[in-house]
């Protein structure tokens, strides 16, 4: 089990989000900027409504697009990372 | 004692009820419009105006608003109170803003600031843009005209040097529009007596060509502009036109409600409405490309 796997990655409170035919859009009123999340970033953004850990991130991947799990999880790696740092989602 | 002066306004189908300690600010602000005094009715909007000779902004332009500062207030825990509440300042004003969620009691704006219209007229549009929000609506950085062929609303939308005012123009000299609604701020409202269940309103709040009389229309379509060396209108599909209307859109979002609200008017109109990209320039053959019959 990879350390990250037991993190519990959330949809930050603060933000108000919508999908659109697979695209998300997230506001981050705290600097009032839009962002659009495709593919497995709105992927994410919708499994961390409910709170998500990494591995069910990239089971999550490899259920929908034709890819290898370790690759999926670079992927969701690089993904959450960023979504962290945009303030879209956050950790306990 | 305040000896307060009241005046009654409707813009885009919203009750404003403006008071102030200067009644010459009052006329100063109604001289230029054209039908949107009312005589009075139950308000959407109590919009309190104090002139204050020496007001000092009470909030730091500090973040990364460029030349004001708005965030909802908080308690000591950091915290909404119950009821939503937003602090706004800038250089010239500053004041509150009480946005009730039941859309039957009214959003009360209490500023205070410089004896100017313009002033006055930036703090009303804040207190206007948090109401729409409320009723799913919206206000749109865009020009806008109903032609007299089919009694249907365009609007133009682009942020400052786009092209609105300029367009507004062609369009005025056509000669085939009935209603001029604006070269600067177009209300757009859901309105399910209009086929696509949007209605446009013109606003008070004029650019290079000053205001529009009251006026609106159903909305057939948005124009995103753009200018060109051609004339052409190219229809734009799907979610991606959200950020475009966003972008343009007056909105002082703050917190997670008003963010929602947004995005919820944002993708709502784009659903139902008609968008195309309009590349242009600056001769009226423009109107060969709007869909006029």
């Amino acid at each position: 089990m990879h350390e990250d796997s037991v993190i519990t990655y959330r949809q930050n409170p603060r933000t108000a989000g919508r999908v659109v035919d697979g695209l998300a859009f997230v506001v981050t009123p705290d600097d009032n900027k839009l962002h659009t999340l495709n593919g497995t970033g709105a992927l994410i953004w919708q499994l961390a409504e409910n709170g998500c850990t990494l591995d069910e991130i990239v089971s999550a991947i490899t259920s929908r697009y034709s890819v290898e799990p370790e690759r999926a999880r670079q992927d969701a790696e690089t993904f959450a990372t960023d979504l962290l740092r945009r303030r879209i989602l956050e950790t306990p | 004692m305040v000896p307060w002066v009241e005046r009654s306004l409707r813009i885009a189908d919203v009750e404003i009820l403006l008071r102030s300690n200067r009644a010459e600010l009052l006329d100063a602000f109604f001289a230029p419009l054209k039908g949107y005094e009312s005589p009075g009715a139950p308000p959407e909007i109590i919009q309190q105006y104090v002139v204050a000779s020496g007001f000092r902004p009470f909030l730091p332009a500090e973040r990364e608003y460029p030349g004001y500062n708005f965030r909802p207030e908080v308690d000591a825990d950091g915290k909404a109170g119950a009821s939503a509440r937003y602090l706004f300042s800038r250089r010239d004003s500053g004041g509150t803003i009480e946005v009730p969620d039941a859309p039957s009691e009214p959003v009360v704006g209490t500023f205070e600031g410089r004896g100017a219209r313009s002033v006055l007229e930036a703090t009303l549009r804040i207190s206007l843009c948090m109401a729409l929000l409320r009723n799913g609506g919206l206000m749109l950085h865009s020009a806008g005209a109903a032609a007299a062929s089919d009694e249907e609303a365009r609007v133009f939308t682009g942020q400052s040097g786009a092209g609105k005012s300029t367009l507004f123009g062609l369009l005025h000299g056509s000669g085939l529009f009935r209603h001029m609604l604006g070269d600067e701020m177009i209300v757009l409202r859901p309105d399910p007596g209009s086929p696509t269940a949007w209605r446009a309103h013109a606003t008070p709040f004029g650019g290079e060509r000053g205001p529009c009389a009251r006026a609106s229309a159903p909305l057939r379509a948005i124009y995103f502009l753009e200018k060109a060396p051609h004339h052409r209108a190219v229809p734009l599909q799907g979610p991606r036109v959200v950020p475009g209307i966003l972008r343009n859109t007056l909105a002082y979002v703050g917190d997670r409600a008003n963010a929602a609200r947004a995005l919820a008017s944002a993708t709502r109109l784009v659903k139902d409405v008609a968008t195309y990209r309009l590349e242009f320039q600056k001769d009226e053959h423009v109107v060969s490309v709007l869909g006029l019959t």
